[in-house]
């Protein structure tokens, strides 16, 4: 048995070594196709404001991508301050001092959830037109920021400048 | 599908959901050839419900990683029941019975008056199920798993011959001047770590399969103990790596998916093992 120490420590050593790949967190996450190919080669063409291409594309994704890849936003938000994002769900909404409108997606027997924050124009309740009802499905694209709240330290992340597809589901 | 596999790879988190996953089945299947030949198939299911009463307690008192509580806790009740669990008034299966109840209960009891989550059943239901979990591990997570399936690998490869004399003949292990109380903790806290890590792989309920089945399988086709625990280590790989690729192709819940994956590989064993029977 001591014969297969030194493979089996190989082993484990080189699996150690395939965790180190890419830069630590989700710095190296992979952009969506979509964008390099209108864009040409990555990065050379700054696109323009009102209407750039998605980099992140959460709708090409099966459910446990979408929730793993949300628990990635929360969790390491540098990455993808300042991303577009597109992300497909039901339109939940939060009643609070204002309204706070999410994209949730659910898994089949909807106990393990997960969304992001959204807002259109301003974010505040004079827009709350734009949005559609509650609980329709929807498809939100939008820029990643993350923000705080008048008199709470607490860092909250959303989707700005975000505009809503009704009736898509993943 | 290659090409979806393929870019799938590129994502930091199921890269290391692979590694953390196919170390820990790795882990899961040599502790369960062991379990299973001593008759204590089901402790991984006890012991994972006191996982979960330990993570519940963790939840409540707010603690900054539940590692802190979990494993103790579970360290504690797996060496109660595997060093001690024949040797008091209640025997070995109506204590692990006491031991799986009681922690679910008080757990859930717990995590419902004191709970400060927006999604209590999600929580529940993600701890008994792994639904996603393994998916959302982060790079210190993966290195303690890593670093604990290491551990394991060196301490069958350097004591095997003591192993195998305190898992068949303890009697005999005793005489030959074997420590068979050091060798029982070590199984039991090592058993009781894995169990704590394999809860982000299959949840809780599901634990039992992934220590069992590729034991259970190799069994049908070995009959040497080396043979079984290398054959039982690789076909577990074999299950969680695989099952976790088609849970995320398909968006099935990871750990259901694995464990069928581990049930289908089972099966296909009993079959070769009545052919060769009747060969």
């Amino acid at each position: 048995m001591k014969k297969c120490l030194m493979p089996v420590i190989g082993l484990i050593c080189s699996l150690g070594l395939l965790s180190g790949c890419g830069r630590a967190g989700a710095s190296a996450l992979p952009v969506s196709k979509k964008a390099e190919t209108v864009t040409g080669v990555k990065e050379k063409k700054k696109p323009s404001k009102s209407r750039r291409d998605v980099d992140y594309d959460l709708t090409e994704m099966g459910s446990d991508m979408v929730y793993a890849y949300v628990f990635q936003m929360m969790n390491d938000p540098k990455t993808f301050e300042g991303k577009r994002i597109k992300i497909a769900g039901e339109l939940q909404v939060v009643r609070d001092r204002k309204r706070y409108y999410y994209c949730v997606v659910k898994d089949a027997l909807a106990c393990c959830s997960n969304g992001v924050e959204f807002v259109c124009g301003k974010g505040d309740d004079k827009n709350a037109k734009a949005y559609p009802k509650e609980k329709t499905d929807i498809t939100v694209t939008g820029t990643y920021e993350t923000y705080k709240e008048k008199g709470s330290d607490s860092l909250y992340c959303r989707l700005k400048d975000a505009t809503i597809e009704t009736g898509v589901k993943q | 599908m290659l090409e979806k596999v393929g870019f799938y790879l590129n994502f930091p988190f199921v890269r290391y959901a692979l590694i953390a996953g196919v170390l820990i089945a790795m882990c899961s299947a040599l502790l369960g050839v062991i379990l299973v030949l001593k008759r204590f198939s089901y402790i991984g299911d006890g012991l994972s419900h006191v996982a979960f009463g330990g993570l519940a307690l963790a939840t409540v008192l707010k603690l900054s990683d539940y590692n802190y509580l979990m494993m103790p806790l579970t360290i504690i009740a797996a060496v109660l029941l595997l060093r001690f669990g024949t040797k008091g008034k209640l025997n070995g299966d109506a204590a692990l019975a006491i031991f799986s109840v009681s922690a679910l209960a008080i757990g859930y009891l717990l995590m419902n008056v004191f709970s400060n989550s927006a999604n209590i059943s999600g929580d529940v239901c993600t701890t008994l199920f792994g639904s996603t979990s393994i998916l959302t591990l982060t790079i210190r997570e993966v290195w303690i798993c890593i670093i604990m399936s290491a551990v394991t690998l060196v301490m069958f490869c350097l004591f095997y011959h003591r192993i195998f004399a305190v898992t068949f003949d303890e009697a005999f292990a005793r005489a030959s001047g074997i420590r068979i109380g050091v060798y029982q903790t070590a199984i039991a806290v090592m058993i009781a770590v894995m169990i704590v890590l394999a809860m982000n792989l299959v949840g809780s309920l599901l634990i039992t399969a992934l220590m069992v089945f590729p034991a259970l399988s190799a069994m049908q086709v070995l009959r040497s103990f080396r043979g079984t625990l290398v054959y039982a280590a690789c076909i577990s790989m074999i299950g969680a790596g695989g099952g976790i690729l088609i849970s995320i192709l398909a968006s099935t819940p990871v750990g259901a998916t694995i464990v069928v994956f581990d049930l289908a590989i089972f099966l296909i064993h009993i079959a070769i093992g009545r052919v060769r029977g009747c060969a």
